[in-house]
């Protein structure tokens, strides 16, 4: 299939039920051909994102485009994209066959053509054998792979993903990460995904948008927003985070200094800079930490929970609790009560705006 | 399974017992008196005969009053589906509280009694009727006029006395499509009428075939309407069952009754082989 | 409004006028102070009423009908509610094989169960009330089996283990425990029963008697061999009447969702 990349922009999209706010005015670029997730829990408005680029809600207010195109009003079925429902909605009266020829009958493509399209999406997603078989008699993940091709088959200019893996179990979920990735790539279709597992979108996404309570929090690369939260609740939403509260001595080109348990150490500044004196919150991952004789600050050990590959040390930082996630073989020798030194490198620590 | 359970027996016996001789035993009793020979003074006479069938079978009157009980059959189906689907479409996407109120308008007329709707229907077609009244007093027609004792009568009677079964049926069904099927429809493309020819309308076909076979069987058994509105003049083979009955020829009756019910198996078959039900278990 | 909204209200507004025009009419006219069909009537008065509670065959009938009801749809309650016990506690064959026949009589058609029932009754000397009753049984069991048996099918099990847990016997954790849980259910089921058994008509026109009528059978000899008068429309409105009330009442303590949502 040719390569076909289009991107998909808000422009002050709001969307109210009644006086719920369901999503607060968005303005957000997709590149095109990027696998973006929209993440948060629920209630937190990527439903309603994503339903709006459909066209299943119209805004109540702001655009929304499709590659540059203003489809704001437009009717789902005349806007270009393909779309995996949460549960899949194959047509149970249709074979699979049936289901994913159906997107280009609706685009009177003719029916040699279907045939070879439908077959080359099919074998696309390794099902070739398959068309004459009803939804029904497929298991799980094969319902998943034809809701794939039954959404791409007719290049869409978008894939849209509602929670597309949440009706599989843990191991099946896992597999079709990689090979929802992998399809996207090949394909290099702009695809947004919607999704409540922090960990669902750190795999798949080349970029993420952390949603709750209808706003957009932080948007950027897996990475970024994984290392450099710019707000507590992401910092704990993606993975677990120690947060920390320290008074601000200073600002040196981009970092912040800042004064912890009676040391000096150095944060990442947040995008809204910080006034001296204030008290600040800073994210520190867990497994950033180590534990030893020398270090920044000292600490007492107050507990361990052993978790087989790691283990988790509990910790009194003066006052403050905090948590270390060790490689089990470097806990050994740590008593409850022991006072050790922490440390963790420059980058580690990550000044908070809220 | 735990061993403290109400006994087996007690909850078995009485429906068992009710069914076995209130339900099943009389049927097949009047399925052997259908193969005996009709008797001046008992109920029949105990001589093995199919006389009762082969004498409606071979009978033209017969087939003039089947193949009338069939064509009515038909038009009070098409008409139940053609009126009944958009009035269960719209039931289907009121929101709640008026599907509420239109189901409950729907539900009061199928608890009154069937004599009762048939009198109204009588009450408006018939010689003194509101019908032939107004067009009297607008002077349209100089004399009373009915209505009643034909085709029209006895199908508009049938159709709208039966149209809540379908709709009800058919509301229930439309209810249980997810609203997820018809976005995907959207989704690939398809517009309002596409989504609802392609999706819901197959998706519906459950509904559809058990509204439809509801409404042929009561249709077919519909005496009292059809004596009503239909008098002496127009009758379906069910009239034929009861006036064998008030003529105390038993096995004819027994017979006649049995070939009513193979009628309806018939139609019901017809029915299932054009709406298909079966596909959307997706079993084709 | 699109063409096609517009087409579907007209549709749903012609449809309803159709279903419910004829019940309308039966209504107003049982209130008319004149004495022929016409519509609208003269003037309103009670007088068919009246002459409704004079006639005493008329008066009898809707007694009989209301006693058979009562009578009938506590007796297909009772068996449908063993008929639910048995199919959702016991499954197998026997058991689905109780529930479609417990079913059958909803859409078998009733003039010929009617029929059948007869010729048993005739040839085993079957007195004309209590074979009445039976046949009402009878019918009237799928709704009332129907009912039990969705409130069944939600109820947990683990509350009469519970019961069973704590030193309750089978008789006791059922009327203590699942009874008042599936109470709503038999209710409804009841109603439906009672209902239906007040309007039967086709297995009535068999198996009524000399002095043993219902309603709408009365309704019907009436309408066939005495013709059109307006004394039908009153005991009609009675008939209809006796359904609202009941509906109103269920409403107050079932709630209308439960009577719709079958």
């Amino acid at each position: 299939m040719p390569e076909r990349a289009a991107d998909v922009r808000f422009e002050a999209t709001e969307k109210s039920f009644g006086p719920v706010h369901a999503l607060h005015p968005l303005s957000l670029t997709i590149e095109p051909g990027t696998l973006f997730a929209l993440l948060g829990p629920s209630g937190c408005g990527k439903t309603t994102t994503l339903r709006l680029v459909a066209g299943f809600e119209q805004p109540s207010a702001g655009q929304v485009f499709i590659a540059g195109k203003d489809v704001t009003g437009l009717p789902a079925y005349k806007r270009n994209f393909g779309m995996v429902f949460q549960s899949f909605a194959l047509f149970p009266h249709l074979t699979v066959g049936e289901n994913v020829a159906f997107g280009l009958q609706m685009r009177r493509v003719s029916r040699s053509e279907t045939a070879t399209r439908v077959q080359r999406a099919l074998d696309l997603v390794a099902l070739g054998r398959y068309a004459d078989r009803y939804p029904s008699e497929l298991s799980g993940g094969q319902q998943q792979r034809v809701a794939l091709a039954r959404a791409v088959v007719f290049e869409p200019d978008v894939l849209l993903l509602d929670e597309p893996l949440s009706a599989l179990d843990k191991m099946l979920r896992e597999q079709m990460q990689v090979e929802i990735r992998q399809l996207q790539q090949r394909l290099g279709m702009t695809t947004v995904f919607v999704t409540h597992d922090q960990e669902e979108a750190l795999t798949m996404a080349d970029r993420i948008a952390v949603m709750r309570d209808g706003r957009l929090l932080q948007a950027g690369a897996p990475r970024d927003i994984y290392e450099r939260p710019d707000s507590q609740f992401v910092a704990t939403f993606l993975g677990a985070s120690n947060i920390l509260t320290a008074t601000v001595e200073g600002i040196e080109d981009g970092t912040v200094v800042a004064a912890l348990a009676g040391q000096t150490v150095r944060a990442a500044a947040p995008p809204r800079q910080p006034e001296r004196g204030a008290e600040i919150a800073l994210a520190l991952r867990p497994e950033r930490i180590a534990i030893g004789e020398t270090g920044l600050v000292e600490a007492r050990v107050e507990d361990f929970i052993y978790r087989g590959a790691t283990v988790q040390v509990s910790l009194d930082l003066a006052g403050q609790p905090l948590n270390a996630t060790l490689p089990s073989d470097r806990a050994l020798g740590l008593k409850p009560g022991a006072q050790v030194r922490l440390s963790w490198p420059d980058d580690a620590l990550v000044a908070l705006s809220g | 399974m735990p061993s403290l359970r109400l006994s087996s027996l007690a909850l078995l016996a009485p429906p068992v017992l009710l069914l076995g001789v209130f339900f099943v035993m009389p049927l097949c009793y009047l399925l052997f008196v259908s193969f005996m020979t009709n008797s001046m003074g008992d109920l029949y006479e105990t001589v093995p005969t199919l006389a009762n069938y082969t004498e409606i079978v071979s009978d033209p009157f017969y087939h003039l009053i089947i193949e009338r009980t069939l064509l009515s059959t038909a038009v009070i189906l098409i008409a139940c589906f053609l009126i009944g689907y958009p009035v269960a479409l719209y039931a289907s996407r009121l929101e709640a509280r008026g599907r509420l109120l239109l189901l409950m308008a729907l539900m009061v007329p199928l608890m009154v009694s069937n004599v009762v709707r048939a009198y109204g229907w009588v009450a408006i077609l018939g010689r003194q009727g509101v019908v032939s009244g107004t067009l009297n007093t607008v002077g349209l027609v100089d004399r009373p006029m009915s209505f009643l004792y034909d085709f029209q009568a006895v199908t508009l009677g049938l159709l709208t006395i039966l149209l809540p079964f379908m709709v009800i049926t058919l509301t229930n069904s439309l209810m249980t499509i997810d609203e997820r099927y018809r976005e995907a429809a959207e989704a690939l493309g398809a517009g309002p009428w596409r989504t609802f020819l392609r999706v819901t309308l197959p998706m519906s076909s459950p509904g559809i075939a058990s509204g439809l076979m509801l409404v042929t069987f009561l249709t077919l058994s519909a005496y009292v309407t059809v004596a009503l509105l239909g008098g002496p003049r127009y009758k379906l083979l069910v009239s034929f069952v009861f006036d064998s009955v008030s003529s105390f020829r038993w096995p004819r009756a027994a017979a006649l009754s049995f070939v009513l019910l193979i009628l309806a198996l018939v139609v019901a078959a017809v029915i299932q082989i054009i709406v298909r039900p079966g596909r959307v278990k997706g079993r084709g | 409004m699109t063409f096609g909204g517009v087409l579907l209200r007209a549709i749903v507004v012609i449809a309803m006028g159709l279903i419910l025009g004829p019940i309308v009419i039966v209504l107003v006219l049982s209130f008319s102070s004149g004495n022929s069909l016409s519509f609208p009537p003269p003037g309103l008065s009670l007088q068919w009423f009246v002459e409704f509670f004079h006639a005493g065959q008329m008066r009898d009938a809707f007694l009989l009908s209301i006693g058979l009801a009562f009578a009938a749809a506590c007796g297909s309650t009772l068996v449908g509610l063993l008929t639910a016990l048995y199919t959702t506690r016991r499954r197998g064959i026997l058991g689905s094989v109780l529930q479609t026949l417990a079913m059958a009589p909803l859409v078998f058609p009733a003039l010929i169960l009617g029929l059948a029932l007869l010729l048993l009754y005739r040839t085993i000397n079957m007195p004309v009330l209590p074979g009445l009753f039976v046949a009402h049984v009878v019918v009237c069991l799928p709704y009332a089996f129907r009912a039990v048996l969705t409130s069944l099918q939600s109820f947990d099990t683990r509350y009469e283990e519970a019961a069973h847990s704590l030193g309750a016997g089978p008789v006791r954790a059922f009327m203590r425990v699942t009874l008042p849980i599936i109470w709503p259910g038999v209710l409804s089921g009841w109603l439906f029963a009672f209902v239906v058994s007040f309007g039967e008509l086709n297995t009535a026109l068999f198996l009524t008697g000399p002095g043993v009528t219902t309603l709408p059978i009365e309704i019907f000899s009436y309408l066939q061999f005495q013709g059109n008068q307006l004394v039908v429309a009153a005991a009609s409105a009675l008939q209809v009447g006796v359904i609202l009330l009941l509906l109103l009442a269920a409403e107050r303590v079932i709630g209308a969702r439960r009577i719709v949502s079958r």
